[in-house]
């Protein structure tokens, strides 16, 4: 049986924090082994819309469906599994060395013997510390903890991986480096939602975008896509991003 | 930007956020009150309102039952510095119980008016006078003595000094010639005295020395206190508990448990911001998002501080078996069960205040304002277990988690009891009780807080 393109369908997804709504009915699909950029002001519910997906928060309303089947990675423990993440926050031990983060990270994903031994020295290739595996985390710099950061949401070999903002306050070498893992991520049939501000990052990375404002999806396409729909074919992204959630500041 | 002017712009911002978070503000403001209101209160519990020396259990047993040995209980019951028991219209009881009750370690003081004690006063002869004690209740012992001086003096009028006190110097080694030669002298300052007051003259009668040892060292210099209360003629009988070692007193005792008790709560203070660490550290939605039930990060947090809390036990046992030779391991089973129970109690107080607090502020707060509540109630700083506290005061002191752990300890130590003995499962059985509450609880403030769904 053919697989289907779409691999995360999310149908009117709706999320309030008491009075304040932060996702009004978003829709959007993420294909198959593409990078989809998720773009937004600040408070546009970026955020919001990720904890929905990967299971921070539960009491979403709407629809998911993950290849087809109903996804609650909030209840069910085999949803959850199918993700990756990689948060804004450095998620990692300070105390613990990077394999010894790894490992932890690995066998929470139900990684055991040589397959966590393995996944543990793949991702310490991804973040090219290999050489300092038995160094701990706050020995390394900002750069090296991002990718660090990065590695180990992919350990588990997980069918989407859940970036937000993960080249947040690095330098321009760290970020490289991660832009490469992630285009080899992708090379590998990688599923990616990747969450920036940085529309230059977007439109290098992305393969389709999706533009939230106010908790609205107003434009889901490839970045040439996205130029047309705004009637200016030769517009760059950050042109075509202003034009649709407009020049007022959001996060007064 | 002048130095100053720098300093005061950073206090402000330390202040202003300081006030934000109002709940750990309040915490800390309301600390110092409640601490001093807490010893206060616990003070006058144990030392009695007018602050002086502890008030002493000691039983009385009424085997002459006249008006002469009625009245001495009275001038007993009179006394500041002890309790008398049994109350006037509780039900007596008997020799052998109150024997057994010391042997117990639950009485430490009973003093018996045996049969002819009114015979023997009016007859200016010396009563019969036997205290049972438990020799580890050192501190109750004095006062004790005080107290029953006080009413044998009044019961006898004053009149039977000289013979106390020839029966004293005699205790004390002088020879009997000079015994003889103290009575004559102390019968003329009676007598002097009662022809002054016009009172009754006393009978002179052969003095009667008490059947205790002669063995008293006299060595060590003059002690008034001792020389006071050895004037009443009291015959001591010492009951020990077999198990309980030779150097162990009620009050090291009572250290070393609330010690341990208190040590433990306070090093199992870092588990109450853990949860609150981890969300900062941006580790906990990595491990709410991993393949793992949700509540395993909670019950993670809880095993962490089970075992450091054992840890910590082990090492407060050895270190004060080591110095004290407290004879913590003369039952290790009850030694292994009792800091087990305690330590899942302790660490489920801990948890439920991490599941409940917002900030490290908070946690830190209120942990430490608990804590030190319940150490001063639960009697880890003061012997409040042999104080004569009122019954609402029992209830408060019995609602501390604290108090169960110390009778705990306390019945092991200085009781010698295991921990199948009745009081002990009795303790045992709340501090289980609390562990499942307060774990139900705090997974149930967890699960609000931080898991979604």
């Amino acid at each position: 049986m053919l697989q289907s393109r779409v691999l995360l369908d999310v149908k009117e997804l709706r999320y309030s924090y008491g009075e304040r709504v932060a996702v009004n009915g978003a829709s959007f699909q993420i294909h198959r082994g593409e990078i989809f950029g998720f773009l937004g002001p600040n408070g546009a519910g970026k955020t919001t819309t990720i904890s929905c997906l990967s299971g921070l928060l539960g009491d979403w309303k709407g629809e998911l469906l993950f290849d087809g089947n109903t996804f609650s990675p909030s209840k069910n423990i085999d949803d959850r599994k199918r993700l990756g993440t990689v948060p804004q926050e450095l998620a990692l031990y300070e105390d613990l060395t990077a394999k010894e983060n790894l490992t932890f990270f690995g066998r929470l994903n139900a990684l055991r013997g040589s397959e966590l031994e393995q996944a543990v020295q793949h991702a310490l290739q991804i973040a090219e510390l290999t050489d300092r595996e038995n160094s701990r985390v706050k020995e390394f710099s900002g750069g090296m903890k991002r990718r660090l950061n990065l590695a180990a949401g992919t350990l588990h070999k997980p069918d989407l991986l859940l970036l937000d903002e993960p080249t947040a306050g690095v330098d321009p070498q760290s970020r490289n480096h991660i832009f490469e893992a992630l285009l080899n991520l992708k090379k590998n049939g990688q599923t990616l939602l990747y969450t920036t501000h940085y529309m230059e990052e977007a439109e290098k990375l992305c393969d389709r975008i999706a533009i939230i404002n106010e908790g609205e999806v107003c434009g889901v396409g490839t970045p040439h896509e996205l130029a047309s729909r705004a009637g200016n074919a030769d517009a760059n992204l950050e042109e075509i991003f202003l034009q649709l959630t407009g020049r007022k500041l959001r996060d007064q | 930007m002048k130095t100053i002017t720098a300093a005061i712009c950073i206090a402000a911002k330390d202040l202003k956020s300081y006030f934000r978070d109002r709940t750990g503000m309040l915490l800390g403001f309301l600390l110092p009150i409640i601490l001093v209101s807490v010893f206060g209160l616990t003070m006058s519990w144990v030392f009695g309102s007018e602050g002086g020396m502890p008030k002493s259990t000691l039983w009385v047993v009424d085997e002459d039952q006249t008006e002469k040995s009625e009245f001495f209980i009275t001038q007993l019951r009179s006394a500041d510095m002890i309790v008398v028991r049994p109350k006037p219209d509780d039900e007596a009881r008997s020799q052998e119980d109150l024997r057994q009750e010391i042997a117990d370690g639950e009485v430490h003081h009973v003093l018996v008016l045996s049969r002819g004690f009114e015979a023997a006063v009016a007859a200016g002869k010396t009563p019969e006078l036997i205290m049972l004690r438990d020799p580890g209740r050192e501190m109750e012992d004095q006062v004790t003595r005080i107290s029953i001086m006080q009413a044998f003096m009044a019961t006898s009028e004053g009149k039977m000094w000289p013979q106390a006190l020839a029966g004293m110097m005699d205790k004390m080694g002088l020879d009997d010639q000079g015994v003889d030669q103290i009575m004559g002298l102390s019968k003329g300052i009676q007598a002097t005295i009662s022809a002054f007051v016009q009172s009754s003259g006393g009978e002179a009668e052969e003095p009667k020395t008490t059947e205790e040892a002669k063995e008293k060292s006299t060595e060590g210099g003059f002690d008034f206190g001792s020389f006071m209360t050895d004037m009443v003629p009291l015959t001591t009988e010492d009951i020990q508990p077999p198990e309980r070692p030779k150097n162990l007193s009620y009050i090291l005792s009572q250290n070393v448990a609330g010690v341990m008790v208190m040590m433990l709560m306070f090093g199992l203070m870092a588990c109450s911001s853990m949860l609150i660490l981890e969300r900062e550290s941006g580790a906990l939605p990595r491990l709410l998002l991993a393949a793992i039930p949700r509540d395993s990060i909670l019950l993670g947090k809880f095993f962490f501080a089970v075992v450091i809390g054992l840890i910590q036990l082990l090492i407060l046992s050895a270190y004060g078996e080591l110095v004290f030779e407290v004879g913590l391991f003369r039952d290790p089973i009850t030694l292994i069960i009792i800091s087990f129970t305690w330590v899942l109690a302790a660490t489920s107080f801990g948890m439920l205040i991490a599941s409940w607090a917002k900030t490290t502020k908070q946690a830190e707060g209120l942990s430490t304002i608990l804590i030190l509540i319940m150490a001063a109630l639960g009697g880890c700083w003061f012997p409040i277990q042999q104080g004569s506290i009122p019954w609402g005061a029992k209830i408060v002191t019995h609602s501390t988690l604290t108090h169960w752990a110390m009778s705990t300890y306390q019945g092991m130590l200085w009781h010698g009891f295991t921990w199948s003995h009745p009081k002990m499962l009795v303790s045992l059985g709340v501090l289980w009780g609390f562990t499942i509450l307060g774990s139900g609880v705090a997974v149930s403030f967890y699960r609000k807080r931080y898991v979604a769904g």
